[in-house]
């Protein structure tokens, strides 16, 4: 009699876990994905697993990652938040030893992405999803731009009022001249920073002769360099400096958030916009799930998460929202200058252009004679 | 019956040669004292025959198992040469109670747990320490720990025993009926033991035979009364008893008899070294020997008192021999003034 | 007895291989022109020709070698006379203000130097203060100078630590027989009482001159803003320089950090022979007396109570106040930017929550499986002197020349290619091993010392009766420094807490704790997260400072 009962309950149980696992079972391929998709969830669903090496704050991210989670049930995703040239140093060392490596790597290192691309690491793969990116932001079906991140000048809104906050690049050799600012602006280290430098050779590109102006007005000014992004939005936070120069909007947007301190900017007659750029790793033991995340990390409703809840800026011109390309097109009209995601992009990985700039940019600013 | 037997062994610590070639026995049921100053190998003698320190050469062998050969490559190890020792710090480990200090030879020999409890109750009441079992070494007194030192070392029935200075940690008085004490239960139980010290009086007490170490090499080796009566050399005659010494030249050989004559003295004495007329020579007599005499006579000197000096139990007078102290013993104070002091023949030797 | 036995030498050639696998890489990879493990590599000396040409290397060496003579310079007379005025003196308090002391050894040198940034920094509330007070603030905590400085003053336990335990166990009669003889005071401390614990402050200066060069966190975090490298931060940043990692010259530059350190941590075990030569002449076990210093007494509590404050007081409130405010500055008032968000922050992101876990696993149960191996290793040359335990002699001190950065990057190669080990990459056990290895001289110290309190008849009495070399271990050694490993436990808990270079290069999911998380949020992330994390990593070592003083576990011997 208690044996019965006993064996019942099991029963019950068993049918509680089918009930819930019924939906994972009949997963099935979103709307107008080629029919044969189906298979690559199944792949990856018997994987399992993915490991994300990305540069994207887990906070930020946490979002994404669960949504994703979400809606492949049955795939866990393990994401490593590294800086990146921990990322890039971590992925060769790995991709060598032949012991595993991200699936997919995810890095707002544009140059650093593309170099791993152009080095043979990157799995080609025909996204259903690459039709709805701009030209510029999928380079031979290897590597993809997935959000689209305006640079911004931050300043500490208590501190800083009206004409004393510059409108553009060309604003800023008027307002540099201030002597309230001398000694507190702040920007990245070209030397020691990767991003400060692609950054700052973005601003060359697009500024042309006036980008050395600018540069030996920053020298005039006395212009503080450092190599964190934290410690910068901290100086400007607190008025220890006044004024960040090529600080990526996400972080701006998001800091501005919480802190009453922080007002950021977008120049008006060019903003460099970067992109995160994310590949699939030909040594990836979970090729298909990493599929599955590219796609779905493109789609709409990736992007949606991206902009909505990660306060990325999100890619695709159909999502709507405060950190979108939609909206801020409409902000910076012709304005914006995306970086591209090609050969060009690691023109300056190029040992002797490299220290060339860095010596032209340290002679501008008056540090080196 | 041989229980401990030590051949040509030679030990090298470091750069220092310790041991250069000493050999000696011990028979069953006999203490051996392994005497000499510091730094003259005695302990390490001691270690080596333990196990403690490995020797460069020569053989050792306890009973009938060669423990140590330099010429087989036999080396047993310390724990499997079954010996007692007692260190001259005890050693007692302060973490274990006297029961379980003296209990772990047993243990290590996996004696069955009631066969310990037995044994180790026994070997504590026989040394006085009955209900001690449950204390920690540390709330003992010296004698005690000493105590407990031997029984632990002497539980588990060795054949031979080494004690490293056993007694050096108590106070003067304790220790005159310790040795006395150790050398009965010693016997009693019947067992060979070596015994380092440095004190002569100790060694003499304690021991059927002295050996008397010096720079790595067994100077003299006897029973105390040869020791002490018939020293071979003029270290050994320094180093066992008090002595009165003069230096002076020889002018007269006969025999085993010679005389010396030294700054206002000539006194007749007994040859211990080969030594020829004209030679200089060192005459010595043990303070006890040393005879106040009324008149003048054979081997007497006339000697001004310097002091008399209080011991106690006796008067020790102070002479001075043309720049020489000259000491003896007598039971009265002598009236200051020059004094007939008589130098048997027989007990001056002359090295 | 004087042989080796097969498990020691085991034993010896395991802590050899854990010591000179990783360094043995370092050095090759410095002569190779791309990462070792790439295909196409060449061998020779362009990484040296480089760093030696590049003018950044040359200003970071300067810096470096500023630092260190600084610090020597600060340190050593402070430590010195810090030591004296608590072992000698009658000074006011003198059994509460000794931990205080070594706190600065406890804490993670980032997290003071974020203090600093709060509290004395250009919009300091310190600096505030001065502000109203001169017109403007009298320092830049950002100069060459203050980071020497701070350096200098930071590492003052250090001296203090070796310097009062020599003059501890230099017992007052042999000063007081100089008196007697009749030498004034001020003769006895100059002829009898300073030139025997000189060797003691010798020791100490050289051991704080090389902990110069290795200087890392102080002069990431304080020589950011006005770009002071030094050689270890150097280092870190070289990688971006070229756009890509270098490998081979962050190996060149580390075997130029070693090839300085080495001969200086091998001087010191000669300083360390001279040392012990006056130890042993201490006199016999008389009572230190102390020396009445009157009013002077005040004055020199003021001395320690300044140093405190500056090292201890000012950085520590600093970065406090800031894990509980949203933002801060001019014009920010504690009450409306109060938050406990950061908190909140930490316990909600699964990798700063995974790296506080993981912190005091690491510390806590990594910490004494670190004692148990040092353990292992000090039995292995307890009581023997030959070529094994020279060898090994030789083994332990090296890890103390090679910058923590650099040993965690090596182990993150050695974890990648060495396959047996490869599957616990991601495990805490990489980070075990690497923390081990660089702390290994450090923890050897500690056990060493308690072996040594051991007598040598204690276990030579076993022997006789009958035990074996191991069962000596287990039924005598061990137990009886019992008290001493667990308070040696207590002690690399604290250090393991405070770590944070070792594990920068092996950060990943599973392998975080708050001192590498640091590092890395430094570069990208956010202050608040950090100040949080400094916090928690406050109280963590707080608890551990807790436990020593309540069991009146000695900080030090």
């Amino acid at each position: 009699m208690q044996r019965r009962t006993f064996l019942n309950r099991i029963k019950q149980v068993l049918i509680g876990i089918c009930v819930v696992l019924a939906p994972v079972a009949v997963l099935a391929a979103p709307a107008g994905y080629p029919a044969d998709y189906q298979k690559i969830i199944d792949a990856a669903k018997k994987e399992g697993k993915l490991v994300i090496y990305a540069t994207t704050d887990t906070k930020a991210a946490e979002p994404i990652v669960k949504d994703f989670e979400a809606l492949y049930p049955g795939i866990k995703v393990e994401y490593n938040d590294l800086n990146s040239t921990e990322l890039y140093n971590r992925f060769i060392g790995e991709a060598a030893a032949g012991g595993g490596t991200g699936d997919v790597t995810w890095s707002s290192s544009m140059d650093l992405q593309v170099k791993l691309v152009q080095d043979g690491h990157a799995l080609t793969y025909k996204s259903p999803e690459a039709k709805n990116l701009p030209g510029w932001a999928n380079w031979k079906d290897q590597a993809f731009g997935t959000t689209y991140e305006p640079i911004s000048i931050v300043y500490n809104k208590r501190l800083l009022k009206g004409d004393e906050i510059p409108k553009s690049h060309a604003d800023l050799a008027r307002v540099l001249t201030n002597p309230k600012l001398k000694g507190k602006i702040v920007t990245y280290d070209p030397e020691r920073s990767g991003v400060g430098f692609s950054y700052l050779t973005q601003d060359l590109k697009n500024n042309g002769k006036g980008f050395w102006n600018m540069a030996k007005a920053f020298g005039d000014a006395k212009v503080k360099v450092y190599t964190s992004t934290g410690a910068m939005m901290e100086k400007v936070s607190s008025g220890e400096a006044l004024m960040g120069y090529n600080i990526i909007g996400s972080y701006a947007f998001l800091k501005s958030k919480k802190d009453p301190s922080i007002g950021y900017l977008y120049p008006s007659d060019y903003t460099v916009v970067m992109s995160r750029v994310m590949f699939i790793s030909k040594h990836a033991k979970n090729p298909n799930a990493a599929k599955l995340w590219a796609d779905y990390l493109l789609s709409s409703r990736g992007q949606q998460i991206v902009s909505d809840k990660a306060d990325l800026f999100a890619i695709r011109s159909d999502i709507k929202g405060e950190t979108t390309m939609a909206k801020l097109s409409k902000q910076l009209g012709a304005g914006a200058k995306t970086i591209p995601i090609s050969k060009e992009t690691v023109e300056f990985l190029d040992q002797k252009k490299r220290l060339d700039f860095l010596k032209k940019w340290q002679q501008a600013l008056g540090t080196v004679k | 019956m041989t229980e401990l037997t030590v051949q040509d062994l030679h030990v090298t610590l470091g750069k220092n040669h310790i041991l250069k070639g000493v050999s000696m026995e011990v028979k069953r049921g006999e203490i051996v004292a392994l005497l000499g100053p510091s730094g003259s190998g005695k302990t390490t003698l001691l270690r080596s025959i333990a196990g403690l320190e490995l020797p460069t050469q020569g053989m050792i062998r306890i009973s009938d198992q060669v423990v140590y050969n330099s010429e087989d490559k036999i080396e047993v190890p310390v724990e499997r040469r079954s010996l007692g020792f007692v260190f001259q710090s005890y050693a007692l480990w302060p973490h274990r109670t006297v029961f379980e200090n003296v209990a772990y030879g047993l243990k290590l020999r996996k004696v069955p747990e009631a066969e310990i409890r037995e044994r180790v109750q026994e070997v504590l009441k026989n040394l006085g320490l009955g209900d001690l079992g449950e204390r920690h070494p540390h709330q003992l007194s010296g004698g005690q720990q000493q105590r407990v030192a031997l029984a632990r070392s002497l539980v588990y029935k060795p054949q031979v025993i080494l004690l490293d200075e056993p007694l050096s940690n108590l106070d003067a008085k304790l220790r005159e009926e310790a040795r006395i004490w150790l050398r009965h239960l010693i016997i009693e139980l019947n067992l060979s033991a070596v015994c380092v010290t440095h004190d002569q009086a100790e060694a003499m007490a304690m021991a059927d035979k002295v050996v008397l170490l010096q720079n790595g090499i067994i100077e003299q080796a006897g029973t105390p009364q040869e020791m002490y009566g018939s020293p071979s050399s003029l270290f050994v005659a320094e180093f066992m008893g008090n002595n009165n010494t003069l230096s002076g030249r020889i002018t007269e050989v006969s025999g085993q008899t010679a005389r010396i004559e030294g700054d206002g003295w000539a006194l007749n004495g007994h040859l211990k070294s080969d030594l020829k007329p004209g030679n200089l020579a060192t005459a010595v007599i043990r303070l006890e020997r040393l005879k106040i005499v009324p008149g003048a006579g054979e081997n007497r000197i006339t000697v001004p008192l310097k002091s008399s000096v209080y011991l106690g139990n006796t008067w020790e007078y102070i002479f001075d021999l043309s720049g020489n102290t000259l000491r003896g013993y007598g039971a009265e104070p002598l009236k200051s003034g020059t004094q007939q002091v008589e130098i048997p023949a027989e007990h001056l030797w002359l090295f | 007895m004087n042989k080796m036995p097969f498990s020691k030498i085991v034993v010896i050639i395991l802590t050899a291989i854990a010591v000179f696998l990783p360094i043995g890489l370092l050095l090759w990879q410095s002569f190779l022109d791309a990462p070792f493990f790439q295909p196409g590599k060449m061998y020779g000396l362009d990484a040296y020709r480089f760093i030696f040409e590049d003018p950044d290397f040359k200003r970071a060496f300067l810096n470096s070698f500023y630092i260190s003579l600084g610090m020597a310079f600060i340190s050593v007379p402070l430590g010195g006379l810090l030591a004296f005025l608590m072992v000698r003196t009658n000074i006011p308090g003198r059994n509460w203000i000794e931990p205080l002391l070594l706190i600065p050894v406890f804490v993670s040198p980032m997290i003071l130097c974020f203090g600093y940034t709060v509290s004395v920094g250009p919009v300091g509330f310190i600096s505030n203060w001065a502000q109203m007070i001169f017109g403007s603030v009298p320092w830049n905590i950002y100069s060459m100078t203050s980071i020497v400085v701070i350096a200098g003053l930071s590492h003052v336990p250090h001296v203090y630590i070796y310097s009062s335990s020599a003059l501890r166990s230099l017992a007052s009669d042999v000063e007081e027989a100089a008196r007697v003889a009749g030498a004034g005071p001020l003769r006895v401390a100059a002829t009898v009482s300073l030139p025997m614990v000189m060797p003691a402050m010798l020791y100490s200066g050289v051991l704080v001159f090389f902990l110069g060069f290795q200087v890392f966190g102080l002069a990431l975090v304080l020589g950011d803003p006005e770009g002071h490298l030094v050689l270890a931060t150097y280092l870190y940043k070289l990688t971006n320089k070229l756009g890509t990692p270098s490998y081979h010259l962050m190996a060149a530059v580390a075997m130029c950090i070693v090839a300085i350190t080495v001969p200086m941590v091998l001087s010191q075990r000669f300083l360390l022979r001279n040392a012990h030569k006056y130890i042993t002449l201490k006199g016999k076990g008389s009572r230190q007396r102390t020396l009445p210093l009157g009013g002077w007494r005040w004055v020199a509590a003021g001395l320690i109570a300044v140093w405190l404050a500056v090292t201890v007081v000012i950085p520590i409130v600093g970065i406090v106040f800031r894990a509980f405010v949203t933002n801060w500055g001019e014009g920010v008032t504690f009450i409306e930017a109060f938050t406990l968000n950061n908190f909140k922050d930490v316990f909600e992101q699964s990798n700063l929550m995974r790296g506080v876990i993981n912190t005091i696993l690491l510390g806590v149960i990594g910490g004494g499986l670190s004692v148990i191996c040092f353990t292992f290793i000090g039995l292995a040359s307890h009581r023997k002197n030959n070529g094994w335990t020279r060898l090994l002699d030789y083994t332990v001190m090296t890890p103390r020349a090679v910058p923590g950065l650099l040993a965690g990057l090596a182990f993150l190669w050695v974890f990648l290619f060495f396959p047996p080990l490869a599957p616990f990459r991601k495990t805490l056990f990489s980070l075990w091993l690497a923390y081990s290895v660089v702390w290994l001289a450090y923890g050897m110290r500690l056990v060493s010392t308690s072996l040594l309190q051991v007598g040598p008849e204690l276990e030579e009495c076993a022997r006789v009766t009958g035990a074996t070399p191991g069962q000596v271990n287990r039924h005598v050694t061990v137990p009886l420094i019992k008290y001493g490993l667990l308070a040696s436990w207590l002690m690399i808990f604290m250090i393991f807490e405070r770590e944070y270079s070792t594990g920068v290069y092996l950060l990943g999911p599973g392998t975080e704790v708050i001192g590498s998380l640091m590092v890395s949020l430094w570069a990208a992330g956010s202050i608040d997260i950090i100040s949080a994390l400094s916090f928690i990593n406050i109280l963590l070592v707080s608890v551990g400072m807790g436990i020593a003083l309540r069991y009146g576990v000695k900080l030090h011997d």
